[in-house]
């Protein structure tokens, strides 16, 4: 018997207003998602369908109108009210991986990923070896001395997934991180996501209009004036 | 030549002779004159032109203080704003404030020792040049660096203003 594995993520009906009378906008709508440990979720559509603020949402950086949030089991956000420390709370238990790498330019690639997990208290001595370990486990090892500006798209992603899951996080929230590779790089990054979730049991949201890479998902989520439906393309690839 | 006394007296003067005392005490009490030996009135020339230099000296110094503050605000404003985007990611990933305002208050503090640094050496290299001797006290240099210090960490305040306001939402910009 096959024991269903724990909610990484709960998003509950999710709504989002912006201003409001003539100039409201509703960007996302009763938005609801369930992530489990190690488990990868796509969530495609257009641009404007409210991806991103769903993600930022569940970020736990723009707050919901309505809604409700559960991270690990812990509820973190209902509506617009938080029932933590989310700053701190982002820094244990969230990972975070963009479209650009948004690596810190002037830290070089093992002091980017240091830096996650020295605001988290470990110390210098601690965090370089999780770091050489996460990037030798991302085949980067060998340019961890170098700048951001030194690496390619595809190694600056690589140092970025590293920094995401420097401390262990059970979330994993990507935005495109396609976006700036070649096809080819895509693949490889997000091949990179599955097997992450899959080996280190954190649950990966990747907001992607990548349609060639869809087989690497277990869930796929669409986005759609603010509504979010679920898909079972995985099924149907397989 | 004579003086009218106040009680319609004439006091006789002498060409070359000083003032006896009782001269010096009643044209004191005519109220709108002040009275001076000669000694008194050399002090009072020295000491007035003295103070007006010294009074001139503190105003230029009060300006380049107040000009030197304003352009270390403006760096540390500018610096700042070169790493907001990255100020915004350390906040998305969850830096608390303190550990931002201390990345700010660093830099200012570096800025003031390396400016007081390099006023230091080059000061020890001009001021032979001067027509006047300058002598740095000790004592002096402590208070330089104490307002030194001082004007650094309160011209980091509009840069640490700005990065405690911006959103972690700018890094996914």
């Amino acid at each position: 018997m096959n024991e269903k594995p724990p909610l990484a993520i709960e998003a509950e009906s999710l709504t989002k207003i912006y201003g409001s009378g003539n100039t409201e906008v509703v960007a996302m709508r009763d938005a609801s998602m369930q992530v489990a440990s190690g488990e990868v979720v796509a969530l495609l559509g257009p641009s404007g369908s409210g991806k991103s603020t769903f993600l930022t949402a569940v970020g736990l950086i723009n707050p919901p109108t309505s809604g409700r949030i559960t991270i690990g089991g812990r509820l973190v956000q209902d509506g617009p009210n938080a029932h933590t420390n989310l700053r701190s709370f982002r820094r244990q238990h969230l990972g975070f991986i963009f479209q650009k790498s948004n690596l810190i330019p002037f830290l070089t690639a093992i002091e980017n990923i240091q830096i996650a997990m020295q605001l988290s208290g470990q110390s210098s001595r601690q965090s370089r070896i999780r770091a050489m370990e996460l990037l030798d486990y991302l085949g980067v090892a060998d340019r961890a001395s170098s700048y951001p500006s030194m690496l390619s798209g595809g190694q600056q992603q690589r140092v970025a997934v590293a920094r995401a899951l420097a401390n262990h996080p059970s979330v994993i929230l990507a935005d495109e991180p396609t976006a700036a590779l070649d096809s080819q790089r895509g693949r490889q990054v997000m091949e990179l996501f599955a097997r992450v979730a899959h080996e280190q049991g954190a649950g990966v949201i990747v907001v992607t209009h990548d349609q060639r890479s869809l087989d690497v998902f277990d869930t796929i989520y669409e986005m759609e004036d603010g509504k979010m439906q679920k898909q079972a393309l995985q099924e149907q690839a397989t | 030549m004579s003086w009218p006394t106040d009680k319609g007296h004439w006091i006789p003067l002498t060409a070359g002779r000083p003032l006896g005392q009782s001269h010096y005490e009643m044209i004191a009490g005519w109220g709108d004159v002040s009275v001076f030996t000669a000694d008194g009135e050399r002090e009072l020339l020295l000491k007035g032109s003295v103070e007006k230099v010294r009074k001139q000296i503190g105003l230029f110094r009060v300006l380049l203080t107040i000009i030197a503050a304003i352009i270390i605000t403006l760096i540390l404003y500018t610096l700042t704003l070169d790493k907001i985007h990255s100020i915004a990611l350390l906040k998305l990933i969850g830096a608390p404030n303190t550990v931002i305002l201390g990345l700010i208050l660093q830099q200012a503090i570096i800025l003031g020792i390396v400016g007081f640094a390099i006023a230091y050496l080059v000061g020890g290299q001009l001021f032979p040049m001067f027509p006047r001797r300058v002598i740095l006290a000790g004592e002096d240099l402590i208070q330089l660096a104490g307002i030194v210090l001082g004007i650094s960490v309160l011209s980091s305040l509009l840069g640490i203003w700005k990065a405690m306001k911006v959103s972690p939402n700018e890094a996914l910009a």
